[in-house]
């Protein structure tokens, strides 16, 4: 990854909370967007983002300057992504698919769950793809998905995923491995429709 | 190589992570193995799949957000906190309960379980403890007492673990109705007991009087 803004390095003394403001507005797109692919959901998403920036002020001190700051940022990132989506996972909110909705008024509706497979009209929709690529990402494990994340959305060697995570190159790799491959699992039959639709049109 | 090798490395080749060694051995076997070529499309096409999702921009409110929560750690706190300091400190604060009560559970226990004096020679008039008599005061319910440090602790740590293996293997005998004491040393085991180390002891391993 081409880090060469990476690194924080003011040209005059600013003050802490300016230098922080800077260094947050350059990497706060990353940073959400990891959120998002991590959690899947743009709330949560803007709840952890907003709380490793806190935590990354807090700790601001301990930032040494002249350093990649992407990699000390995205290391609470990963740690506090990680932990805290393990955290809310332990008490899932369950709904089945098949449960009715009742309005405001007392009627109840069939809830209208998106076939991704038999509409060739959203097969296509990018949306449709983000989001079923996102139901995968869902389903593996935050370990899994935050080194597949880091390696092929954020474009991170594994070298330097190793440093974020705080684990060896030979741990990266197994876990880009069984993450790609559960993912491959759920993802390439889609993928394989997919462009038999596009090959037929 | 063999097709289950191949699947473990077919990630690393397509990110380009592997030896060349490596990298020219997967590719010997891809060339001759349709099932992993297949594995090899449909990872990649995963990994094409993931890095072209829609990039999200991050929500200005999130920093809005951020800016009022660090205006409320207070400015004064974080300029004058010196961390070439602290640590020493947080050190010594630990250190310093640490040694005085090891100290004051230490040598009237290594005393009373060892039947030795650790200041001049023993009083006469106390028959040793553990000379093979028994004693009517104290008996041990396990065998394998381990006497870890004797005079101070380097940490809390250390002093847990005598806490958790040691301490509480004292109990009071049930002939004598009174509880462990080494009053013949000037100190109540108990009371130093409850002091220091109910906290850090588990409710279940706590002595009972």
């Amino acid at each position: 990854m081409s880090n060469e803004y990476a690194i924080a390095r003011p040209a005059q003394p600013v003050s802490k909370a300016a230098e922080f403001e800077s260094l947050v507005r350059r990497h706060q797109n990353s940073v959400y967007n990891i959120a998002l692919r991590m959690s899947g959901d743009p709330e949560e998403a803007r709840d952890l983002t907003q709380e490793a920036f806190v935590r990354a002020y807090r700790s601001f001190d301990s930032y040494k300057r002249g350093t990649s700051f992407d990699k000390w940022l995205y290391r609470i990132v990963t740690n506090l992504y990680i932990d805290e989506l393990r955290r809310r996972k332990r008490r899932p909110y369950i709904e089945s698919l098949d449960q009715r909705i009742t309005t405001s008024e007392g009627d109840e509706l069939d809830k209208e769950i998106p076939d991704m497979s038999s509409n060739p009209e959203t097969v296509y929709d990018r949306d449709h793809l983000d989001a079923f690529i996102q139901d995968a990402l869902d389903s593996i494990s935050p370990e899994y998905r935050m080194a597949v994340i880091l390696c092929d959305i954020e474009g991170f060697s594994y070298e330097e995923i190793a440093q974020i995570m705080g684990t060896s190159i030979g741990t990266v790799r197994s876990r880009i491995h069984r993450g790609r491959r559960a993912l491959r699992e759920r993802i390439s039959p889609y993928l394989e429709e997919r462009s038999r639709e596009v090959s037929q049109k | 190589m063999t097709c289950n090798m191949a699947e473990r490395l077919i990630s690393a080749y397509i990110d380009h992570e592997l030896s060349e060694d490596d990298r020219n051995r997967v590719r010997q076997h891809l060339a001759v193995c349709s099932s992993c070529m297949a594995t090899y499309t449909a990872t990649l096409e995963v990994k094409r799949a993931l890095s072209s999702m829609t990039p999200a921009q991050c929500p200005e409110c999130v920093w809005e957000k951020v800016e009022r929560q660090i205006t409320l750690i207070p400015f004064d706190r974080e300029m004058k906190r010196d961390d070439s300091t602290k640590p020493a400190w947080s050190f010594i604060k630990l250190v310093i309960p640490a040694a005085v009560a090891g100290t004051l559970i230490v040598i009237p226990l290594v005393q009373a379980l060892l039947g030795i004096s650790l200041f001049g020679a023993p009083d006469k008039s106390q028959p040793p403890i553990a000379s093979g008599r028994p004693n009517p005061q104290l008996e041990l319910t396990s065998p394998s007492v381990r006497i870890h440090a004797a005079g101070t602790f380097s940490s809390s740590d250390a002093l847990e673990e005598v806490l958790g293996e040691n301490i509480w293997l004292l109990e009071p005998t049930q002939a004598s109705g009174k509880a462990a004491n080494a009053s013949q040393h000037g100190l109540d085991l108990r009371d130093i007991y409850d002091d220091y180390f109910m906290q850090v002891t588990s409710p279940e391993r706590r002595y009972g009087r």
